[in-house]
């Protein structure tokens, strides 16, 4: 187990770039911006899993009371903050290339947005309580009811609404419509991706967890 | 279950009640509505905005207002420390169902004021007004039901009135748009059959928040009332 972080960091991680960088054929009217796809796609891919497991521990904190749960869904909603803007800023540049201006209103643009206000609005909620008791079960709440709203904005709205975004990549005829060697490039990227999350998570909620005991142990040191 | 509802509508009765003696949050919402129509007309001076900025500025209207006055009850209840009393008289399902009906009441009450303004002062015009009315109070149903739990979490919070708007809006985005396209599309000549999809929406909107709601909600009424 603990040589696959090194396969991952000198292997695949350098695969990834040179596939996505030099090797990857370019598609007829994105041009050179064909390779923002390899990136933009798995980064939103990212903040809604970061969404969907921060949800998960926050359902979790709620049945056990457990407070390393809470903590966990923090760790994972900073996570999804960080993958949201960079999905929106990539795809914003991208928009620019490829459809003239940085921000069109495209049902997946709001999506997105509407995923990175909520997880402001997130943080916003646990800066303004002060109780630890108070704060994880409001925040905990809150993250469940926004979640509820994903799958609307995900699968719901921009299916309704007329998308500059193609299709979506699995469409109602079940087919992946890419040419092979992008459609491999693009799973590898999505595989690399979401390997990192892996380790990013692991490492975000063990900060979170070491940092909540530092605080833990000042405060017990003050109360002496 | 019909006690039950009894309940629900007792919580209804003693929120209307206990509005009408002061009407703060009424007159809140309806101000801010009439502020705004008025304030959007005078700049606009005399332009009638068309169906599309008709949409746009009516739902945004509504949607500001709802907020202004939705938190109120609950944020009440914290004020006047009279959660406790009410928790002890029945269960936290009774009460969110109660607070959120006296939302819509108050989202009724909004609707039936600003649609006349907004004849008046937006030039709102179209051949459909009984499915104009009809989705605009499925919407209007959509962002009470979609802010009770939240008007919840903001009374237990300090900074409530800010943190309301923040909490709700990225909530509320989805049906602002499709409230927006439909509103639009009827405004155009469309009847309210050719937006079925945004009534989909909206209806499946109500029902997902309202089963979260439902399921959530003593977790922070419980909190509530420590």
């Amino acid at each position: 187990m603990k040589y696959l972080k090194y396969i991952f960091i000198f292997i695949v991680l350098p695969i990834q770039i040179y596939l996505a960088i030099w090797y990857t054929p370019v598609v007829k009217g994105l041009g050179e911006s064909t390779r923002v796809f390899y990136y933009h796609v798995p980064v939103a891919w990212l903040a809604v899993l970061s969404f969907l497991i921060s949800a998960i521990y926050s359902a979790q904190f709620l049945r056990k009371r457990d407070f390393k749960a809470d903590l966990k869904a923090e760790a994972n909603a900073r996570l999804g903050l960080l993958f949201s803007v960079l999905a929106t800023v990539s795809g914003s540049l991208w928009a620019k290339i490829t459809w003239g201006d940085l921000w069109n209103w495209d049902p997946r643009e709001t999506s997105i947005l509407i995923l990175l206000i909520i997880y402001l609005a997130y943080f916003t909620l646990r800066s303004s309580v002060e109780d630890e008791d108070r704060k994880a079960t409001l925040s905990a709440v809150y993250s469940l009811a926004a979640f509820a709203t994903v799958p609307l904005l995900i699968f719901v709205i921009p299916r309704v609404y007329e998308s500059l975004h193609p299709d979506p990549i699995l469409n109602e005829r079940g087919k992946v419509e890419m040419s092979s060697t992008i459609r491999w490039i693009f799973l590898f990227s999505m595989i690399t991706f979401t390997w990192l999350f892996v380790y990013l998570k692991k490492y975000q909620e063990e900060l979170m967890l070491l940092k909540n005991r530092k605080r833990n142990l000042i405060l017990e040191k003050l109360k002496k | 279950m019909f006690a039950w509802i009894k309940q629900v509508f007792s919580i209804l009765e003693k929120d209307i009640r206990s509005e009408f003696r002061q009407k703060y949050a009424i007159s809140g919402i309806l101000m801010f509505a009439f502020v705004v129509v008025i304030a959007v007309s005078f700049a606009l001076s005399g332009i009638k905005p068309g169906p599309r900025f008709g949409a746009i500025l009516f739902w945004i209207t509504v949607l500001f207002a709802d907020l202004a006055g939705f938190a109120h009850s609950f944020i009440k209840e914290e004020e006047e420390q009279t959660a406790l009393a009410l928790k002890l008289c029945t269960e936290p399902a009774v009460i969110f169902w109660g607070k959120m009906l006296f939302n819509v009441f108050l989202a009724t009450v909004l609707l039936v004021t600003i649609i006349p303004l907004s004849i008046i002062f937006l030039g709102l015009v179209t051949d459909h007004w009984l499915d104009f009315i009809l989705f605009a109070f499925f919407a209007s149903l959509a962002m009470t039901v979609g802010t009770t739990l939240i008007a919840a979490i903001t009374a237990k919070a300090s900074g409530r009135g800010p943190l309301f708007t923040i909490l709700s809006f990225p909530v509320l985005l989805p049906v602002l748009i499709v409230a927006i396209k439909a509103t639009y599309a009827i405004l155009s000549g469309n009847t309210l059959m050719e937006q079925l999809n945004e009534l989909i929406t909206v209806i499946s909107y109500i029902m997902l928040k309202g089963a979260i709601g439902h399921l959530l909600f003593e977790q922070v009424w419980q909190d509530a009332s420590k």
